[in-house]
């Protein structure tokens, strides 16, 4: 036994020596090993603009098991992009803030920026590799300004025991869906696939349109450069992806009237979900993070509780896109009071567990390579590396995104033929 | 002791303390709870009184300055909005608090600030564009006492967290030079308001207070409590229906009061809330984990380890100190158990040890009584026998209550006929009754069933106590004893017997009755010092009925009488009846006469072993005039010589021997092979008179057993079961001599019957005469017939064959006599054929009995001649010596031993008288004269 213990103390010795050698300890099988004075006693503060982020609490909750006297706590922010600015100047700096990625370049944010820490310098040991790399922003030095803690995409919800009792297969590609949405009617359901479509505002129009958007510009480098310009010229690339919503809505995968009842475009579209007639919600992954708490909220999804998951829209014969791009991002706060501290918050919350964590209990898509921990999002991780798109890593720009949402409503909504919307592009704000 | 009766009673004692003292320490602390609770609850409502006032004291402040700016443009000189702005500017004293007037027609919600944007120090322009705090302007109102106040909002102008208070102002538009409606906002960073509640920390170290507004949105929030909305946070951590999560928000929102909730950690705590008053719609709550309020309940554990530290000392104490005790109890124990067992061992060797010689007596005695004429000895001898059997009963009773005592009394049942038992009881009674004068009367149910299955002896030892008691205790008039029965319907195979014994007794006084009962008791013993008795009878009988499933029940007058009763269940084996058992016992009792023996066997043979020489001369007596022959031995060795060596019709083996006991000798008898007595049957001599021993006896091989001291009724009883019925003849009468002796071959000739050649004789003598004189006439017969035959002279063959058939009948030849007579009424019908074919076989027949009866000739030499050898001077010197060895050391059975084994030789004349003399003085018991005897010769 004494043989045992000693080898034990060794070994813990040498590792404890090898950990010594790097900035910070990395702790074996991935779990976080502290390197400040677990008794420092100090405060720090994330804004955002979300009202309620229980999530990102949970975190301070289990690093308090860690650092039990560093008080943690999350402020929404009023106006939130107008007075980050001025927060950040002030006397009462945050220590984190929601950043965005079209902040950088844009000189109403210098200021803001100019607060970022690097977050890929070695020094502060942030574990950058557990982070898909897609959705990882560099900017033109190269720093690594903000890491994301969510990933944003667009997809479907698909109500799988739904597919299992009327023995249809959910569909891979898209003569797949068009099939399945024919079998569907056939049985009854008038509109098998549905959406917000009350406005453009996270409508299944643009839901639909924009990643074969972005998938078509991937392909033509030129065509982006003319879309991020806003070049009318670039309105004939969003032909396809308008086909495809005018497609899916004349072949009657879509009865727009019904869809128009959803009258908001998160809590009714989730409760419209949950009412278990509905066998595919188009929706962005934001709507998707609802879902958790409002199955109890629905008297029919607790009644009749079913199996779901959120999946990419089947818009080709190869299937959907992984449309990947960063929801909310993290910034340190440079000037901030226990910097230290700070970026030991950082290196406990970037990684694969505690990302993955975070995602699961705000129900979002984790930023991290691996995408099993929710079951609901594993669809995605089935999709190839070729079809993964991230719009940041093109290099898309917001501009562009507002054409494509006005021009999809549009011409979803019959208020537009798609080449009117084509020869509009660059004119809709 | 057992541990286990200490250890649970005590365990169970400390359980209960620990419970109760859990339960009441529970309670306090519960009830402390509610104190701390109350008082938290308290504090809760004095904090938002304190808030409430500061919030009013910061709208007054607003009230004042908005006041100042409305009674301007009342007055008739409105501020502009630049000097509305400049006028609050310098009213200002905090400069952490700034005021914006906000134009709510202006879209963008926009207006001037009493400070600069701290990053354009000229510019105090300030936009609620994109803040949305204004949902509820139109409750604004200029009511004194009424705070409008806006949720914490960020401050547009520096970013800082900040709660405004409002009213509306009149203020004159510089460009149209008209009065227009702004909104006055005093913006105080939320961290004041903070402020105010630090003092609590000293009273509750880890009290976090939040405000939320009516939706349950939090103005301040603490740590603790999280997502934005505090019911969404309830909502979250705190699984509740949705009837139950309604309840807590109108709850909340409805009062004072307080609540267990779990925080998002899962843990208990306590929050209390109380509405700010003045303020439509903000609450106030404060929060607690519950472990930091009820501290107490660490002092309450305290208690408990105490206390249960405490009763475990002393269970521990205890127990030790139990132990300590019990050890000495069960030393204690120890040593009676070890005097009882002195006791029982007492009793045991007792029963054995008086029980012998009152054999002795009983036995002589019995024969005195047979053998004596003078009227006077034989009243003596009554007395004596009557003494004597008193003396037995009390040593029984003693004996019974012992094993009574010990718990090794058991009821033994076994089948009996109900007439011999109530036999027994009136003969045992009868005569007493009839000795004091009193009437003995019966009263036996004649349908009662003749076989039942019971525990006999028990039965007729309960009833002869009460019999007796009776007897003892009536000094005249009657004793009636009533037997009757009646079924059982749910048990078809039994009955009830009902035994009823009444007197007209001395009676029992009442307060006497439980004294009854009670072991060595004896009711009114000065009045009865008389009557003898352990007072154990009543004792002893109420124990066997109990044990029987009875009891004996007792009516009684004082000087009137008693009636003791009792009624048994018992299981019927013949259902015929009885009978008129009262007609059959007179008619018993007339017939009764003096003892005379049932039967003779002369030709009987019988071993008796017994290691006392008096019991045998007494086991011999009895049987003397049964004429039967009785060999003796004192040992079980010299019984096994004889047990090999001759064979005996029954052999009665003492139980309790030196050396050898009954049952080893009897185990290595019947081990012996070959031996004549293996069919014997062998009978236990015992003076073990306890229940369950017949099984033992029957067990250990014996074929039956009988008490000492022995009855020679059944002693005759027993003898007549077990002889041979050929070697049992009537009783003889009185001048009849019976004391020939027949040689025993006779009984292994398979061509005679012993028993008809003696019913033809009369007696073994003439018989045995018969016998002889045919035997020596046979040869001359025999050559007789067969020369009257070479002849042809049938008459006289006839003749003589006649005579052979006669004398053959009269010997008991009878298969002999039967071919004679047939030969010779071949001869009278002149059947020579007959003759020819058969008469050489009768004369083989006839010749080869002459041959077998032979020995009769030899027998009669050998019962001329003392077989015994001479004993040598050395012989005789040696046991003399050892007598008086013997004799030095007390050991008498020793003396007797020798002697005994003396009389296997034949002695000198002149020692013969002294050995006589020796033998006597033995035999009487005298050995206090051997020394002087032997004295004599050694000297």
């Amino acid at each position: 036994m004494k043989k045992v213990i000693a080898s034990a103390l060794v070994v813990c010795t040498a590792l404890s020596m090898t950990a010594c050698d790097n900035n910070k300890p990395v702790a074996n099988n991935g779990e976080f090993a502290p390197s400040l004075d677990k008794d420092t006693a100090c405060d720090i503060t994330v804004v955002g603009n979300y009202d309620n982020f229980e999530a990102l609490e949970a975190e301070f909750d289990r690093f308090n098991e860690i650092y039990p006297n560093v008080q943690l706590s999350y402020k929404k922010l009023d106006d939130y992009n107008n007075v980050l600015g001025t927060v950040l100047d002030g006397n009462d700096k945050p220590n984190i803030f929601f950043s965005y990625t079209w902040m950088i370049g844009n000189e109403k944010y210098d200021s803001v920026i100019a607060h970022t820490e690097d977050l890929s310098d070695t020094k502060l040991g942030l574990d950058l590799n557990c982070i898909r790399p897609g959705l990882i922003n560099h900017d033109a030095e190269g720093r690594t300004l903000m890491l994301p803690v969510f990933s944003r995409s667009y997809g479907m919800l698909v109500n799988e025991d739904l597919f299992k009792k009327e023995g249809i297969k959910v569909p891979a590609t898209w003569t797949e869906l068009m099939n399945a949405c024919d079998e569907f009617k056939s049985k009854g359901y008038d509109s098998p696939m549905m959406g917000y479509s009350h406005d453009s505002s996270s409508c299944f129009m643009y839901t639909v349109a924009y990643p074969k958007f972005v998938a078509t510009l991937s392909e033509n480098p030129d065509a982006l450069k003319l879309a991020n310009n806003l070049d009318p010229s670039a309105g004939e690339y969003m032909r396809p992806a308008l086909e495809t919503v005018e497609e899916m809505i004349d072949h009657g995968c879509i009865d727009i009237t019904e869809c128009d009842k959803i009258e908001d475009n998160y809590t009714q579209v989730i409760l419209r979900f949950f009412e278990g007639d509905v066998p595919m919600m188009i929706c962005a992954g934001d709507t998707v993070s609802g879902t958790r708490k409002r199955e109890s909220q629905s008297e029919a999804f607790t009644q009749a509780p079913f199996a779901y998951s959120f999946m990419p829209i089947p818009l080709t014969e190869d299937g959907g896109y992984f449309i990947d791009s960063p929801s909310v991002e993290f910034s340190v706060n440079k000037d901030c009071d226990n910097l230290d501290m700070t970026n030991e918050f950082m290196r406990f919350l970037i990684s694969n567990k505690e990302l993955s964590e975070i995602a699961s209990a705000k129900r979002l898509i984790s930023p991290t390579i691996d995408l099993s921990v929710d079951s609901v999002y594993s669809p995605f991780s089935q999709v190839p590396k070729d079809r993964i798109i991230s719009p940041e890593v093109l290099g898309i720009k917001d501009e562009l995104t507002v054409q494509i949402r006005y021009a999809a409503y549009g011409v979803g909504k019959g208020e537009l033929t798609i080449d009117d919307a084509v020869a509009k592009y660059g004119t809709f704000e | 002791m057992k541990k286990a009766l200490v250890i649970i009673p005590n365990v169970i004692i400390i359980g209960f303390v620990l419970f109760f003292t859990v339960q009441y320490t529970n309670s306090k602390v519960e009830e402390n709870n509610q104190n701390y609770i109350a008082a938290y609850e308290k504090t809760t409502v004095t904090v938002s009184q304190i808030i409430a006032n500061y919030l009013e004291d910061e709208q007054h402040l607003c009230d004042i300055w908005s006041n100042y700016v409305n009674r301007s443009a009342e007055s008739g000189t409105p501020m502009t909005e630049e000097e509305a702005i400049s006028f609050i500017r310098k009213a200002m004293t905090s400069p952490e608090i700034s005021a914006h007037l906000i134009f709510l027609d202006d879209k963008k919600l926009s207006g001037i600030s009493t400070t600069a944007n701290p990053n354009s120090p000229d510019n105090y322009f300030v936009s609620y564009k994109n803040i949305t705090i204004f949902d509820n302007l139109d409750s604004v109102s200029d009511d004194v006492g009424v705070v409008n106040l806006t949720r914490a909002y960020t401050n547009p102008l520096n970013g800082i967290q900040s709660i405004a208070f409002m009213n509306y102002v009149k203020v004159l538009d510089s460009n149209t030079g008209e009065l227009k409606t702004a909104l006055l906002m005093r913006v105080v960073p939320l961290s004041l308001l903070e402020e105010k509640l630090v003092f609590l920390k000293g009273e509750y170290e880890s009290i976090e207070v939040s405000l939320i507004d009516k939706d349950g949105d939090y103005v301040i929030h603490g740590k603790s409590l999280k997502n934005s909305n505090f019911f969404e946070y309830y909502k979250s951590y705190n699984k509740v229906s949705i009837e139950e999560y309604e309840r807590v928000k109108n709850e909340v929102i409805g009062g004072v009061g307080s609540m267990t909730i779990l925080n998002s950690k899962g843990e208990e705590c306590m929050i209390s809330y109380s509405p700010l008053e003045s303020l439509n719609g903000w609450y106030l709550i404060s929060y607690i984990p519950k472990k930091d309020l009820v501290k107490s309940r660490v002092v309450d554990w305290i208690l408990l380890g105490v206390v249960s530290v405490s009763l475990i000392v002393l269970l521990i104490y205890n127990f030790v100190v139990l132990m300590t005790f019990n050890r000495k109890l069960l030393d204690t124990a120890q040593q009676a158990n070890q005097a009882n067992d002195a006791k029982s061992y007492f009793l045991s060797t007792m029963s054995h040890d008086i029980r012998t010689p009152m054999n002795a007596i009983l036995g002589l005695n019995e024969m005195v009584l047979r053998d004596s004429n003078d009227e006077t000895v034989i009243g003596y001898s009554e007395n004596i026998k009557t003494a004597g059997n008193t003396l037995l009963g009390l040593i029984n009773d003693i004996l019974d209550f012992s094993k009574i005592e010990a718990g090794k009394m058991e009821i033994v049942n076994v089948d009996y006929s109900f007439v011999s038992a109530i036999n027994d009881l009136v003969n045992m009674v009868q005569n007493k009754a009839k000795d004091k004068g009193l009437a003995f009367n019966m009263d036996i149910d004649n349908d009662i069933p003749s076989i039942l299955h019971g525990d006999e002896i028990r039965i007729k030892q309960v009833i002869t106590n009460i019999l007796s008691n009776a007897v003892k205790y009536t000094k005249e008039g009657s004793i009636t004893f009533s037997v009757g029965y009646e079924r059982i319907e749910e048990k078809p195979d039994s009955i009830i017997l009902k035994i009823s014994v009444a007197d007209t007794g001395i009676g029992i006084k009442t307060e006497d009755m439980k004294r009854l009962f009670k072991a060595f008791e004896r009711i009114e013993e000065k009045r009865n010092r008389n009557i003898e008795g352990t007072g154990l009878g009543m004792s002893i009988a109420q124990s066997f009925l109990v044990m029987m499933g009875s009891q004996l029940n007792v009516e009684s007058v004082y000087g009137e009488g008693s009636t003791f009763s009792f009624n048994l269940e018992q299981k019927v084996v013949n259902w015929d009846p009885v009978g008129d058992y009262e007609e059959a016992f007179k008619r018993a009792i007339s017939e009764r006469s003096n003892y005379h023996e049932k039967f003779t066997a002369p030709y009987a043979k019988v071993l008796v072993v017994d290691d006392i020489a008096v019991n045998l001369t007494v086991f011999s007596s009895l049987l003397s005039r049964t004429k039967m022959q009785i060999d003796t031995a004192e040992s079980g060795d010299e019984a096994i010589q004889l047990y090999k060596n001759k064979h005996y019709d029954v052999i009665f083996l003492d139980h309790m021997m030196p050396d050898k006991d009954g049952i080893e000798t009897l185990a290595e008898m019947r081990g012996i092979k070959d031996s004549p007595n293996d069919s014997t049957p062998v009978i236990c001599l015992t003076a073990n008179a306890i229940s369950g021993m017949r099984e033992m006896y029957i067990n250990a091989g014996f074929d039956d057993y009988i008490t000492k001291p022995i009855s020679p009724d059944r002693l005759e009883a027993m003898l007549l079961k077990y002889l041979p019925k050929g070697k049992i003849a009537p009783a003889s009468s009185d001048d009849e001599n019976y004391d020939y002796i027949l040689p025993d071959f006779i009984f292994h000739l398979g061509e005679i019957d012993v028993s008809s050649g003696l019913a033809h004789c009369g007696n073994g003598e003439s018989y045995l005469a018969t016998l002889k004189m045919y035997l020596d006439t046979a040869e001359k017969n025999a050559d007789d017939i067969e020369n009257y035959w070479a002849a042809r002279d049938v008459k006289n063959t006839t003749i003589k064959v006649h005579a052979l058939k006669s004398t053959s009948r009269v010997i008991g030849a009878l298969k002999l006599g039967e071919f004679a007579a047939r030969l010779e009424k071949a001869g009278d019908q002149g059947d020579t054929e007959t003759l020819d074919a058969e008469l050489s076989d009768l004369l083989h027949e006839y010749r080869k009995l002459a041959k077998d009866l032979e020995p009769l000739n030899e027998e009669g030499d050998l019962a001329e001649n003392d077989a015994r050898p001479l004993i040598t001077p050395e012989e005789l010197s040696e046991a003399y010596t050892a007598i008086s060895e013997f004799y030095s050391s007390l050991d008498f059975d020793s003396i007797v031993n020798i002697v005994e084994s003396l009389k296997g030789y034949r002695f000198p004349e002149d020692e013969a008288t002294r050995l006589d003399a020796i033998i006597k003085a033995v035999d009487n018991y005298d050995y206090e004269l051997i020394p002087g005897i032997i004295a004599g010769e050694v000297g």
